[in-house]
C-alpha cells in the first residue's frame, strides 16, 4: 500500500475550525441583535434587509477577486510565450498536485512578493512581483508559487471573505448609523431609550473589533496551512524556507514608499509587509517567519526520514 | 480533494494512479501499424526529488534494484532545468513490455516509500522512418496519457498535427487527457 | 542543542552548557510566577547572554528544527507567560 509522508497537522486544523466557526457564530449574532434593536423600534425587516445588502457585498467582493486585485496591482496577465519558465513551473506544480492552472500575472513592483487570488481554483490568478523575479533563484520562486497554488487549492479567498462578512456587515451600518445620528435619528420614542443610531453603532463596533481580531488569527492558520501544503507539494521545505528569509530580509531593507503602497494587499501576500519580527504581531495577518521555519524544518525532518 | 479538506486547509497531497503503464504496448503496436511509428527502447520517469536522506536512499534502491536485475537495462539518471529528475531506462525497441515493467518498478519502489505524490509523468518515446519523435507521456495524477511532439531542430515548436493523430488512433485504447491544457511541454525530456 | 532566540535566529548550544542554562531559565520562570517586573528583565537578559556566549549562530541555510525557544529580548512578562502556558510557538 502507498505509505504516505504526510502528516496531518490536527491541531492547526481543530485550531482553524474553532476561529470558522466563532466567525460564523459572529455573523449569526450580529443579524440576531440588529433584528432585536430594530424590532424595538419597530422594523426588523430593515436589519434583515441590511444583512442581505452586506451578503451581496461579500458575494461581489469574492466574485471579482481576481480582477480587483490585479487591478489594484497594476499587474497584467502574462501569456507563455512572455514567460515560459514561470508558465512552465506552474505547469508542473499543477500537474504535480492535479488542479486546475490559473492565470498567471506579472506585477511590476520592487518588493519581492507575490499573491493569488481568484474565486475559485479553475477561475483564479496567481501574481508575482518583477521584485521577486529578481531576488529569488528559480528553486525558491518555486517554492513560493507551491504557497501560492496551495492559497487557491484551499479556496481562502473564498473562506477569508465569507469569514469576514459579519465584518462587513457591520464596517456598513457603523458608517451607515453616522448618518443616521445627523438625519436627526435622535427621537427618542420611548423614554429614556438610546437613539436607535447609537446603539446600532455601538453594537457594529463591537462585532467588527471581534471580528478583525478572528480574521487575523484565521489568515495566520492559512498561511501555514499553505507553507504546509506547498512544502508537500514541491517536496522541497528548504526551498519555500529560504525564499521566506530572503523576501522578509529584502521588506525591511526596501524604503517605506513602497511598502505603504502593498498596504490593502496584505492579507495574501507571502510574507508580511510589515517591518520587525517580534511576539506581539497579535494583529498581523502573517505567522511570524520563525513560526514557519520551524513548521517547514519539521516537514523536512519528516520527508526526510531514512525509509521503513 | 474534498471541499471539506479544502476548506480546512489541510489539502493531502495526490495519490499518484500507476497501473495505466500496462497499457502501453498494445498501444506500441497500433501507432505502428496505424502511423508507422515505433519505440525507440526508450523510456524515463519524470519525479520531484524530495529534500533528505530518505528520498536519496529510496531512490539508490530503486537503481540496485534495476541494475541487478537478470537481462538489465541501460538505466541512467539526469535532471532538468526545473529541476525535476528523469530516471532513463533503455532496452531493445522490440522489448516495450520489458520497458513498461521497469518503469513501473521504479513507480512502486517510490510510492512504497511515501513518494507518490512526487512522481509527475512518465514517457515513452516513438519515432517514425523520416525521423519525426513523438513521446508517449503519461501522468500520473491525473491517470492519463497524451501526445508531445517536439519539432526537430531546437525550436520550442510542437508537431500539433502528430499529436493529434496519435491522440484519435489511441482514444479508443487508452485513457487520453481530454483537457488539451495539461498537454504539459516537456522540452528536452529524454530520447526526445 | 539547536536553540532559537526568536527575533534573532538560531544558535548551537553544546550540551555541556545545558545545565548551567536551565539555572538562568529556572531563574527567568521563578521572575515570571511572581510577576517580579524587575527579576524578570534581569534574568532574561542574563539567560539570553548566557545563550550567546556558548551558542555558535547555526548556518541560515540549514532548516532544522529549534529544540528550545526563547522569547525575543524585548518581551514582555505577560508574552513569557503566555508563551510558557500556550504550547509553545506553533499552534496544536
Amino acid at each position: 500500500m502507498a505509505r504516505t509522508r504526510f502528516v496531518p497537522d490536527r491541531g492547526l486544523t481543530t485550531r482553524m475550525t474553532l476561529v470558522m466557526f466563532l466567525l460564523g457564530a459572529l455573523f449569526v449574532a450580529l443579524i440576531g441583535a440588529l433584528m432585536g434593536i430594530f424590532a424595538q423600534y419597530g422594523g426588523p425587516g430593515l436589519a434583515v434587509l441590511i444583512g442581505i445588502g452586506g451578503l451581496g457585498v461579500v458575494w461581489y467582493q469574492w466574485w471579482s477577486s481576481d480582477k480587483v486585485a490585479m487591478r489594484a496591482m497594476r499587474a497584467r496577465e502574462v501569456t507563455p510565450e512572455e514567460a515560459p519558465e514561470l508558465h512552465g513551473m506552474i505547469d508542473r506544480l499543477c500537474a504535480l498536485a492535479d488542479m486546475p492552472k490559473p492565470r498567471v500575472g506579472v506585477a511590476d513592483m520592487a518588493i519581492p512578493n507575490a499573491f493569488a487570488t481568484g474565486r475559485s481554483p479553475d477561475r483564479s490568478v496567481v501574481c508575482v512581483t518583477t521584485g521577486i523575479l529578481g531576488t529569488l533563484t528559480a528553486e525558491e520562486l518555486e517554492g513560493v508559487l507551491a504557497h501560492e497554488l496551495s492559497h487557491v487549492a484551499h479556496r481562502d479567498v473564498l473562506v477569508m471573505t465569507v469569514a469576514s462578512s459579519a465584518g462587513i456587515v457591520a464596517g456598513m451600518l457603523a458608517s451607515g448609523s453616522r448618518y443616521g445620528a445627523f438625519l436627526g435619528g435622535n427621537r427618542r420614542d420611548n423614554n429614556n431609550a438610546l437613539p436607535l443610531w447609537l446603539v446600532v453603532m455601538l453594537v457594529s463596533l463591537i462585532t467588527y473589533a471581534i471580528s478583525f481580531v478572528l480574521l487575523k488569527v484565521l489568515s495566520r492558520y492559512r498561511e501555514l496551512a499553505a507553507d504546509r501544503a506547498g512544502a508537500y507539494l514541491t517536496m522541497q521545505p528548504q526551498a519555500l524556507a529560504s525564499a521566506l528569509q530572503k523576501i522578509t530580509g529584502e521588506m525591511n531593507a526596501i524604503p517605506d514608499r513602497d511598502l505603504r503602497a502593498s498596504k490593502s494587499m496584505n492579507a495574501f501576500f507571502i510574507a508580511p509587509a510589515i517591518k520587525g519580527v517580534s511576539l506581539r504581531t497579535l494583529t498581523s495577518t502573517h505567522p511570524s517567519l520563525e513560526q514557519r521555519l520551524e513548521q517547514l524544518a519539521r516537514i523536512q525532518a519528516e520527508l526526510g526520514r531514512p525509509g521503513a | 480533494m474534498g471541499f471539506l479538506d479544502s476548506i480546512l486547509g489541510r489539502s493531502k497531497p495526490k495519490q499518484a494512479n500507476l497501473d495505466a503503464l500496462f497499457l502501453v504496448p498494445s498501444a506500441a503496436i497500433t501507432l505502428q501499424t496505424t502511423l508507422g511509428l515505433t519505440p525507440t527502447g526508450d523510456g524515463s520517469v519524470c519525479y520531484r526529488a524530495a529534500a533528505g536522506a530518505g528520498f536519496s536512499q529510496t531512490q539508490g534502491d530503486v537503481l540496485e534494484l534495476l541494475r541487478d536485475a537478470a537481462d538489465a537495462p541501460e538505466v541512467e539518471v539526469s535532471s532538468d532545468s526545473f529541476g525535476f529528475t528523469w530516471l532513463q531506462v533503455h532496452r531493445d525497441a522490440s522489448d516495450t513490455s520489458g520497458l513498461c515493467t521497469d518503469l513501473h518498478a521504479v513507480n512502486t519502489g517510490l510510492e512504497a516509500e511515501g513518494f507518490g505524490p512526487a512522481l509527475l509523468c512518465s514517457l515513452v518515446p516513438f519515432a517514425d522512418p523520416t525521423g519525426r519523435r513523438v513521446g508517449l507521456v503519461y501522468l500520473y495524477k491525473q491517470g492519463t496519457f497524451y501526445p508531445f511532439a517536439p519539432q526537430p531542430g531546437g525550436a520550442q515548436q510542437r508537431d500539433n498535427l502528430l499529436e493529434i493523430q496519435v491522440r484519435d488512433v489511441l482514444a479508443a485504447e487508452l485513457p487520453v487527457e481530454r483537457e488539451m491544457s495539461r498537454w504539459l511541454a516537456i522540452w528536452g525530456a529524454p530520447g526526445l | 542543542m539547536i536553540v532559537r532566540i526568536l527575533g534573532e535566529g538560531q544558535l548551537d548550544v553544546p550540551e555541556s552548557a545545558l545545565d548551567r542554562l536551565n539555572e538562568l531559565d529556572a531563574a527567568v520562570e521563578a521572575a515570571v510566577e511572581s510577576s517580579d517586573e524587575a527579576g524578570f528583565a534581569t534574568a532574561l537578559a542574563a539567560l539570553l547572554d548566557g545563550v550567546r556566549e556558548v551558542g555558535t549562530a547555526h548556518p541560515a541555510d540549514a532548516l532544522d528544527e529549534s529544540d528550545m525557544i526563547l522569547p525575543p529580548a524585548d518581551a514582555t512578562i505577560d508574552e513569557v507567560r503566555a508563551m510558557l502556558g500556550d504550547d509553545g510557538l506553533i499552534p496544536g
